[in-house]
């Protein structure tokens, strides 16, 4: 029969999940223990692409259908759970899920497999109880909303593999520009300055290894970027079997479609990189050209805490890298706090400025 | 209407209505270097009203669009050419004791 993967404990049979602290699967039930590399050898991870299950479209009017595990709401798609027997209905470009009527986690199978296999997996490291404290924290900035309670969205906070593309490449290129060095000596009583001019290039090139660009149309782009950097020293080749517990997307943006922003970052960091050998006091470029040459394009999932919430009508995504722990997001702003802020800076501003003047003229 | 919008309306507000009264306080008390201080003073509550409302908003968002990869670089830059040619030299007198 055509299924879904859920993992079971080796032990007992129950639900296993993955366990960012202890950095291993943690059964549900008898809280038994167990590594990746035990679950491989006990056959756990392997799909089986003859028997995979296949999404099934839903039928009639598609926007009176809610995803079960609070994706969001767009193009859906109907699974059933392995566990349980429930549909679950999510977007179309769901990996792993959790059923909501039994609570296990749910891993598509389909959705990692062939074209959609990532090649590598950083695994979580940081857990829940960490993002609520770090949102909570997070939250308490002078202009936020007295009635903008972290406690009251914190538990929607969602685990998610996010899909990203990682370029290694090298970049070649040369600029060209005016430097200027600068220097003061005195002279019997006068002092002077002087200011040379030079033109230069530097040609050269650098290396870049694995520059991360996320693959979802859905997840924000400046979020994803904002999250950055993830430490590649945890980086592992993919198994399903890590998205057990969390929420997981493929990607639907393809490699190429995504190069444009990996090419631009590694051009400008290329362009840095040669002014920096430009020893100048000021540097000026002129010009600058170059050419990228990709190496490889891996496709692989990097974990975040995402919480999306609405306030007052306007959406709010909120972001921690989940693996170093940083956190990103805009809040929102209370308008008359800002009001009384800006006032009390601009009369201590106007009274400094007023009492200067006396003391200085 | 956009924060900046917002910040830059209000600060305006803030700025005519010191302007307005503080000039009309001290023209009243017939001070004629206060009008200057009442500029300055003015001038001082644009700018530190402008930074506080700047560093306060951006104390609530971090999200910013990334356009370098400098954390991905895996080896020093390596230089194929190098020139540097010497253009001109300009000296100027700064002051004299």
């Amino acid at each position: 029969m055509a299924k879904n993967i859920t993992y079971k404990c080796p032990t007992c049979g129950g639900d296993l999940a993955w366990n960012a602290n202890t950095k291993s699967f943690k059964c549900k039930y008898c809280e038994d223990e167990f590594t990746n590399e035990q679950l491989e050898a006990l056959g756990e991870n392997h799909i089986d692409e003859e028997k995979v299950e296949k999404h099934r479209e839903l039928e009639g009017d598609k926007s009176q259908y809610r995803s079960t595990d609070g994706t969001e709401n767009g193009d859906l798609v109907a699974y059933t759970c392995s566990h349980c027997g429930a549909e679950i209905i999510t977007n179309r470009t769901t990996a792993a899920t959790i059923c909501v009527y039994c609570q296990n986690p749910v891993v598509m199978s389909e959705q990692v497999i062939g074209d959609f296999s990532p090649k590598y997996v950083i695994p979580f490291k940081v857990d829940k109880s960490k993002v609520m404290d770090a949102f909570k924290r997070f939250s308490k900035k002078p202009l936020t909303p007295k009635d903008f309670n972290p406690d009251n969205v914190v538990e929607k906070m969602q685990g998610v593999y996010v899909p990203f593309w990682l370029y290694s490449a090298k970049a070649s290129g040369m600029i060209s520009g005016e430097g200027t060095t600068q220097r003061s000596y005195r002279n019997g009583n006068n002092e002077y300055s002087e200011t040379s001019y030079y033109n230069f290039t530097r040609s050269g090139s650098v290396t870049v290894d694995q520059v991360p660009v996320d693959a979802s149309k859905k997840i924000e782009d400046d979020a994803m970027d904002s999250i950055e950097p993830y430490d590649y020293r945890d980086i592992t080749e993919f198994s399903p079997s890590y998205l057990a517990g969390f929420l997981a997307e493929r990607y639907d943006l393809n490699a190429d479609q995504c190069y444009e922003r990996a090419e631009l970052r590694i051009k400008n960091t290329l362009k840095e990189e040669l002014e920096k050998t430009a020893q100048y006091d000021s540097v000026n470029i002129t010009s600058f050209n170059s050419e990228v040459e990709v190496k490889s394009k891996d496709y692989a999932l990097l974990p975040a805490w995402l919480l999306y919430t609405k306030y007052e009508g306007k959406n709010y995504l909120f972001a921690m890298n989940g693996q170093t722990g940083k956190f990103i997001g805009n809040l929102p702003i209370d308008k008359i706090k800002l009001t009384v802020f800006t006032a009390l800076g601009a009369i201590g501003g106007f009274l400094a400025g007023f009492a200067g003047y006396f003391m200085f003229m | 209407m956009t924060v900046g919008k917002r910040i830059v309306l209000q600060t305006g507000i803030f700025f005519i209505f010191f302007f307005l009264f503080s000039v009309c306080a001290f023209a009243e008390g017939g001070g004629g270097s206060a009008v200057s201080a009442v500029i300055t003073g003015l001038v001082g509550a644009l700018i530190v009203g402008l930074i506080t409302a700047v560093v306060l908003i951006s104390m609530s968002r971090t999200k910013t669009r990334s356009t370098q990869a400098d954390h991905y670089v895996s080896s020093d830059v390596s230089l194929s050419d190098k020139t540097d040619r010497f253009l001109r030299k300009e000296t100027r007198r700064v002051s004299n004791d």
